[in-house]
């Protein structure tokens, strides 16, 4: 095994080659694992990475570069289950340095409240303070309140410009369904057509209320992920 | 008789020169185009239903008609230019689809609701695409 071509395979992004080189190692060799579980963090795929590293786990485990690495990379994986499984496999790994802090980030991601923003890295603080604001925020309260005033829920998520545009839009609609029931009636079709439209806004403007509270938890959660994954790479 | 025979002779020209006008212009603005697309739609379907027994309410198939007929008769026309990757029309189909009528109706009317230029900066960096649109998704598409 040639360690130095295969270095020379991934610096010069050598994919086939370097899959090929690695397909004629011996395989159940400690080393191939090893190396294959560099290759699929390179050319990211989680179920071989996973398999490899299970495979050679003492040699991996011993290079602490590898972990940080691949848990960074994991850290924005779209297959949560499999982020899951990494993090429990390495447990028993040494933690130290940036593996601990990865950790740390993607303890903090599953419980936000369980960790302060300073310890994570700087450009990370402000979308880690935004995802804890937004992850103690109470769905049914987002509701209630635009229940109450159309669109206070979404200036309680924070997002005032929907507030207003919200506000305005409903207004406009119960005027217009105040001023038709007043001078046509209430059996009138355009009053029906005008209260049936407000009320699907009304009622829309309470649901979407509710939903931007998870929305904006996972929105936030990506993006301090995505802003932690940079400052590890 | 020669005046019907004179409009849909007429009719029939302005058709054409419409169909041939479409077709160069979408040719030249597909060829022009392309390569800077972030995002292209496939063709859009008129119903696929997650679950069997939505195939069987027919609020669905009123909802997801009208929606049809808008996406391919009225949208065209327009050129609406949607705030979002996934247009407020097709995320109410989508929803409809995924939520059940009453959860995918009330969806698509709050993203209606939320369509306008300011709405880009309510969302983190990591959900504007690179020309300037919101990176939304419903339940099937949804972030993990």
């Amino acid at each position: 095994m040639d360690a130095g071509f295969i270095e020379h395979l991934s610096v010069n992004q050598l994919a086939g080659e370097h899959k090929l080189y690695l397909n004629n190692l011996p395989p159940l060799s400690d080393s191939t694992n090893y190396y294959k579980t560099k290759f699929h963090l390179k050319y990211f795929n989680d179920s071989l990475l996973l398999f490899h590293y299970a495979q050679s786990k003492m040699l991996c485990d011993a290079d602490t570069t590898l972990l940080a690495k691949t848990s960074a990379a994991f850290l924005v994986n779209s297959d949560r289950q499999k982020t899951q499984t990494w993090f429990n496999a390495i447990q028993q790994a040494p933690l130290r340095g940036d593996l601990k802090e990865i950790q740390n980030i993607y303890h903090a991601s599953l419980n936000p409240n369980a960790f302060a923003a300073e310890a994570f890295p700087a450009q990370a603080q402000n979308a880690y303070s935004k995802y804890k604001r937004a992850y103690n925020k109470k769905p049914f309260l987002a509701g209630a309140l635009s229940t109450a005033v159309p669109g206070l829920g979404k200036l309680y998520v924070g997002k005032t410009r929907s507030f207003i545009m919200t506000l305005i839009l409903n207004a406009a609609y119960s005027a217009q369904t105040i001023e038709s029931s007043r001078k046509l009636g209430l059996s009138h079709p355009l009053t029906i057509i005008n209260a049936g439209a407000f009320t699907v806004f009304y009622l829309s403007n309470i649901y979407g209320s509710y939903q931007a509270v998870h929305k904006l938890r996972k929105e936030y959660k990506k993006q301090f992920l995505i802003d932690a994954t940079r400052f590890y790479n | 008789m020669r005046t019907i025979c004179v409009i849909c002779f007429l009719a029939g020209f302005y058709l054409m020169g419409a169909q041939t006008s479409v077709d160069l212009s979408a040719q030249v603005t597909k060829a022009s185009f392309q390569q800077h697309r972030d995002h292209t739609e496939g063709k859009r379907k008129l119903l696929t239903f997650k679950k069997k027994s939505a195939y069987f309410n027919p609020l669905n198939y009123v909802g997801a008609g009208l929606l049809f007929v808008y996406q391919n008769i009225f949208s065209e026309q327009i050129q609406a230019n949607c705030n979002y990757q996934i247009s407020c029309s097709q995320f109410t189909k989508l929803s409809i689809e995924q939520n059940g009528f009453v959860r995918g109706v009330l969806g698509g009317f709050n993203q209606w609701t939320e369509c306008f230029a300011g709405a880009l900066y309510e969302h983190p960096p990591a959900f504007r695409s690179g020309d300037n649109k919101i990176i939304n998704y419903t339940t099937e598409t949804t972030i993990k």
